[in-house]
């Protein structure tokens, strides 16, 4: 059972943890969300980078967009590196989303595989 | 969308689009139906655009001509016995209600709302959503600004704090629905 005793406590630990976080720069990852995400399985796509992200101590923050226009790409997650130069991820899956924390988010190396340059 | 809980999220959205602060998701589960809906304190919509809502070729996006989501949430209802209601004013935010016989053999599960509801505070950082769920004897309620209250300025989108949500809805769904729908157990 859910308590707030429990909420509580992860105030505090968030709170002390906050300063040890690395959020690489300002890098931040765009889910694509619109009925055409949604219908082609964007969320369990979300929820395998928030997992992920946790599991590696990433402060990266992850938004949420509306159709971005390749709709048959879906689902589609952008990931805006430190530069403000922009990866643009297609046909996701919470697998290749695992791949894409590890080798991109934590490591730099982007996954020129799984990006819409291979897709073209 | 396989399950309600998408089509929840997607109307939500549309919600987000419009300019809401303020959402509610209701789930009811009355006397053999089952009512889902959102409301909204967006700009609402009056006239040709409530009109052309429940039409897939007519859309606000920049991006495409096709708007699916409100007609395949209406295609849903009707196959399971039920139907889409939308009210709506300019300048005075929009219900969506769908309506499901609980029973029908065609009626989408209701899927992971709590991951819905997730989905939507990422989505809306400053939107506040509430989360109503009503099985004709009992009331549940949540709501992120209660959360907030014990959150202080740490925010919701936190990881720790989204996980906590969702298993929070998704125990009250259990304890409210659980043996209404099939699908959901206690």
């Amino acid at each position: 059972m859910k308590s707030i005793a429990e909420l509580e406590a992860i105030r505090k630990k968030t709170q002390d943890e906050m300063s040890m976080r690395d959020n690489n720069g300002g890098m931040r990852i765009i889910i694509g969300m619109a009925t055409c995400g949604i219908a082609a399985g964007a969320r369990p796509v979300m929820r395998a980078f928030l997992e992920e992200l946790k599991k590696r101590n990433s402060n990266i923050p992850v938004n949420i967009t509306g159709c971005i226009g390749v709709c048959r790409l879906e689902p589609m997650v952008e990931v805006i590196n430190a530069d403000g130069t922009k990866v643009t991820y297609v046909k996701m899956t919470p697998e290749k989303a695992v791949k894409v924390v590890n080798d991109h988010i934590i490591n730099n190396m982007v996954c020129k595989e799984f990006t819409i340059g291979s897709e073209e | 969308m396989k399950d309600l809980s998408l089509h929840l999220l997607d109307i939500a959205l549309n919600s987000i689009e419009a300019c809401a602060t303020r959402i509610e998701l209701l789930i009811l589960a009355e006397g053999g139906k089952l009512t889902v809906g959102v409301t909204d304190n967006g700009r609402g919509m009056e006239g040709e655009s409530l009109m052309k809502a429940q039409d897939p070729f007519f859309t606000t996006r920049k991006t495409r001509k096709v708007g699916l989501g409100i007609p395949m949430f209406s295609q849903a209802a009707l196959s399971a016995g039920g139907s889409l209601r939308i009210h709506s004013r300019e300048g005075g935010g929009t219900e969506t209600k769908a309506d499901f016989e609980i029973g029908h053999v065609d009626r989408k599960p209701l899927g992971n709302v709590g991951e819905a509801v997730i989905t939507l505070v990422l989505a809306g950082r400053e939107t506040e959503i509430t989360l109503r769920l009503d099985n004709g004897n009992q009331q549940w309620l949540f709501t992120t600004e209660e959360v907030r209250q014990y959150t202080g300025d740490i925010p919701l989108t936190e990881a720790g704090i989204l996980d906590w949500m969702e298993e929070y809805i998704n125990e009250g769904i259990n304890t409210i629905l659980g043996g209404v729908l099939d699908e959901v157990h206690r």
